[in-house]
């Protein structure tokens, strides 16, 4: 199969210790930037140096990522705003990015960039008056059925790591949060080698690396030694089922294959591709199972899966609307015993690079997955490239080895009793 | 740049380009319903959501699903089209150049000839278990509700509007439960009889010859009818208690003209931008970032219910200092409060959307399609219109937006700290 994909894609390390990354699209009308540290809701026990370990409470990246927009002469949104900048962030379980797509200006945008993220301003005040916003931003995620299935399947799964704890934290921990916590984190983790920026557009990366140290703000930056500590996650999920009652009006089933031993294997990216590719097929629109099973009136017809994987971590969750659950351990066995025939597989590749090419359309959907990437320690064109160099006997081998029930667990989100 | 042009009677818009590595295809089959009698309302509600997610129907979808997956690099998707107004079916198509280069002609081929007979062949529902899955959809229908922030815009929706309006978003579960498979039927038959048809599509070749020769379905135009105007003649406000840890405000004002020219729908839509629609609005600067009421604080036009809404989610107890934050903004956007420095900031945003579109083929027609609301044909004149636009052109419209509100707050549990 011929390999279709072709991006321009160059990384330079600065003398400051900063990744660069510039993916080139001479026809973009369009430019991005992604300026990604390596900080993330796991990462909330570290230490400097010889110094203990401290543990600052849960919520602090996602909490810091807030604060770095507001400084002592105004949001930075505004400022972005006026040079046609459409910014934003966000935090995940291992990084934080802050990001802005123009069509004009775009090394003023740039300037803005690193000078908000190099340039932070907490105080007590700035930082008591974020607390309302984002408890409401966690009361808001409270409410909503499907992302407690999603952290419920997680709290299922893992027994000590903080995937268990949702990203922006709880209402009481961030009332925990001071100003001086979040210049400790930051002083740590935003040390320019714990960070790369990506850009994209029709842009060149000698330029861009010439503007870079023509910002004082960039120069000024130290990098500081610091250690992460992590909770020892046991093999084994926490739990095999539980459940949570809330305002809905259907039975929502969320399963979670948990897949931290995939980094066992000695190509665990390719053993991930092939698991994905069981429950693509297993669960997709044309599969029979999932026909057999609508039509009989046991699911309703939006089961989907979700795969994700850290450095140390993977899991794959599978969820959707359960009308009968007297037939979901059926189900279950059926899916878990699905045989794909090598055409089928074959027809599985296709729709893979086919909606990888698809996606490469979006410069910022690339931008996005290089800087992911960068995070986890992935070269992204190989990952992209693995897509050619997958065989049907190796997809048994492993599919048949990790998508078993031995690592599953079920969350259900429920009505209330009546 | 996209060209337009008419040709059998079906609508086509074409970018020939070699500028995007996949190719991108839509093939959209619609006729218009009466959207002012409830039960035709309602049985659309019902056979969308059937042709959506189960039916007879979906045998045929997996089957041209599957066909073109295994012949393709492809993504095939093939949506119902419920509109307020219309019924219909979308079959799009994403695929990438190199299998048009490799096998020229024969993807179209193949394409055209699995789609039309789709649409021949599916002129009705064979389903005997018709009750059940009636049953289902209506549970379907009602889980809408799950996500509060959602519900509570459709909640608004629903007590703002008036009858027929009312099934837009919901659906009416009474009358949905009263609608019989030869209703459904009768429906879907004025869809495969007559319809209108429109077709997009940005490839390296030119395809329009194959696309709209003996399409399989007479051809009709559709003709959108006006809205009433809505009036209130005093402000209503209804509290509703939720099962919940946050409370949601929504707010509608109605506009008052349903004869609003198409720079007046940009010039109403940029004061919307001024007032809640970015991350510099006057919403967003006081609700959320001086007074810490809420994560999200913004409004949005509804062109087609004539009203115009704001939204946010507070705690219980900040109900009445958000209410006067809110109402500050708007006598704000009464009083002629608007700032030269705003109007440029909207502008340029809206550049940077406008122009970026073009990167990827499906955001630029997605975007042609977004600007047949203000009444525009082209990005050009859309632009145009918004550049030309000025302080007073925002002032001059706010005078549309209705003296009277309707209010719904759901009030969730008030929570110390």
């Amino acid at each position: 199969m011929k390999n279709n994909i072709n991006l321009d894609i160059q990384t330079k390390v600065l003398e400051n210790g900063l990744t660069l990354i510039c993916y080139k699209k001479p026809t973009a009308s369009k430019f991005y930037a992604i300026y990604t540290t390596k900080y993330g809701s796991l990462n909330d026990t570290f230490k400097y140096g010889e110094n203990d370990f401290e543990a600052y409470p849960k919520g602090i990246a996602h909490f810091l990522e807030h604060k770095m927009f507001e400084k002592e002469d105004g949001d930075t949104f505004v400022k972005f705003a006026k040079f046609g900048g459409n910014a934003n962030a966000f935090t995940s379980f291992n990084q934080t990015s802050y990001l802005f797509g123009c069509t004009q200006n775009f090394y003023d945008n740039l300037t803005l960039l690193v000078d908000m993220v190099n340039l932070p301003w907490f105080t007590k005040e700035t930082t008591d008056k974020e607390k309302g916003i984002i408890e409401q931003e966690i009361r808001m995620y409270d409410d909503n059925p499907d992302w407690r299935g999603y952290f419920g399947t997680l709290q299922n799964m893992y027994q000590e790591a903080y995937l268990k704890d949702d990203i922006a934290g709880t209402v009481d921990s961030i009332y925990e949060i001071k100003a001086e916590h979040l210049y400790e984190c930051y002083n740590a983790f935003y040390s320019p080698n714990n960070m790369c920026l990506v850009v994209s557009g029709n842009l060149d990366i000698d330029e861009v690396e010439k503007h870079l140290l023509s910002i004082d703000s960039f120069m000024d930056r130290e990098n500081v030694t610091f250690t992460t500590k992590f909770p020892v996650e046991p093999e084994a999920i926490a739990k095999k089922e539980d459940s949570l009652e809330m305002d809905v009006n259907s039975l929502k089933y969320n399963y979670g294959l948990k897949l931290d031993h995939i980094f066992d294997e000695e190509d665990y990216k390719k053993t991930a591709l092939y698991i994905q590719m069981f429950f693509s097929a297993a669960m997709s629109n044309t599969s029979p199972i999932i026909d057999k099973y609508v039509k009989a009136h046991v699911i309703e017809n939006n089961f989907g899966y979700y795969f994700d994987a850290g450095s140390d971590y993977a899991y794959l969750m599978f969820s959707g609307n359960v009308l009968n659950e007297t037939k979901m351990d059926e189900f279950l066995n059926e899916i878990f015993n699905y045989k794909m025939t090598p055409e089928q597989f074959e027809t599985e590749i296709k729709k893979h690079i086919g909606s990888t090419v698809f996606s490469l359309e979006s410069m910022s959907s690339v931008s996005n997955d290089i800087a992911r990437q960068w995070v986890l320690g992935n070269d992204y064109l190989e990952g992209l490239n693995l897509l050619y160099h997958l065989n049907f006997e190796d997809y048994e081998k492993y599919s048949s080895k990790y998508v078993t029930q031995d690592f599953l667990t079920n969350f259900i989100v429920k009505p209330f009793a009546k | 740049m996209i060209e337009k042009n008419t040709i059998n009677d079906i609508e086509v818009k074409k970018l020939i380009t070699t500028d995007y590595q996949t190719q991108y295809l839509t093939i959209s089959v619609t006729n218009e319903v009466d959207n002012k009698d409830l039960k035709i309302v309602s049985v659309n509600a019902l056979a969308t959501a059937l042709l959506k997610y189960k039916s007879s129907f979906f045998d045929s979808k997996i089957d041209f699903e599957s066909k073109l997956e295994t012949l393709y690099n492809s993504k095939i998707s093939i949506q119902p089209v419920r509109t307020r107004n219309l019924i219909g079916i979308k079959i799009i198509i994403t695929c990438i150049n190199e299998n048009l280069t490799l096998n020229g002609e024969k993807l179209v081929d193949e394409l055209i000839k699995y789609a039309y007979d789709l649409l021949v062949s599916q002129k009705e529902l064979k389903n005997e278990d018709f009750a059940k899955e009636q049953k289902e959809l209506i549970e379907y229908l009602n889980e809408a509700n799950e996500d509060k922030k959602i519900a509570a815009s459709n909640e608004l929706q629903y007590n703002f509007n008036s009858d027929w309006r009312k099934v837009n978003n919901l659906g009416d579960v009474k009358t949905i439960a009263d609608i019989t498979i030869d209703d459904i039927n009768n429906h879907l038959a004025m869809l495969f009889n007559k319809a209108t048809i429109k077709i997009n599509f940005s490839s390296p070749n030119d395809i329009t010859e194959l696309l709209v020769n003996d399409f399989p379905i007479p051809i009709t135009k559709v003709n959108h009818g006006k809205f009433d105007v809505i009036t209130l003649s005093e402000n209503i406000e209804k509290v509703t208690k939720i099962e919940g840890s946050q409370s949601y405000l929504n707010i509608a004002f109605p506009i008052t003209s349903n004869d609003l020219t198409p720079n007046e729908r940009v010039h109403l839509s940029m004061l919307n931008a001024v007032l809640g629609g970015t991350a510099t609005s006057k919403l967003f600067t006081n609700v959320r970032e001086k007074h810490s009421l809420a994560y999200y604080a913004a409004s949005k036009m509804q062109f087609h219910f004539s009203y115009f809404e704001i939204y946010t989610g507070i705690e219980a107890k900040n109900f009445e200092l958000a209410k006067k934050v809110i109402f500050e903004q708007i006598s704000d956007l009464r009083s002629d409060v608007i700032s030269e420095e705003e109007l440029t900031t909207v502008k340029k945003m809206w550049d940077t959307d406008i122009e970026g579109c073009v990167d990827l083929h499906i955001t630029l027609f997605n975007k042609l399609a977004q600007l047949k609301v203000y009444g525009f044909d082209n990005i050009e004149d859309f632009k145009s219109a918004y550049q030309a636009t000025t302080i007073a052109d925002l002032n001059n419209v706010a005078k549309y937006i209705a003296e009277n509100y309707y209010l719904n707050f759901w009030e969730g549990d008030s929570i110390e700290k």
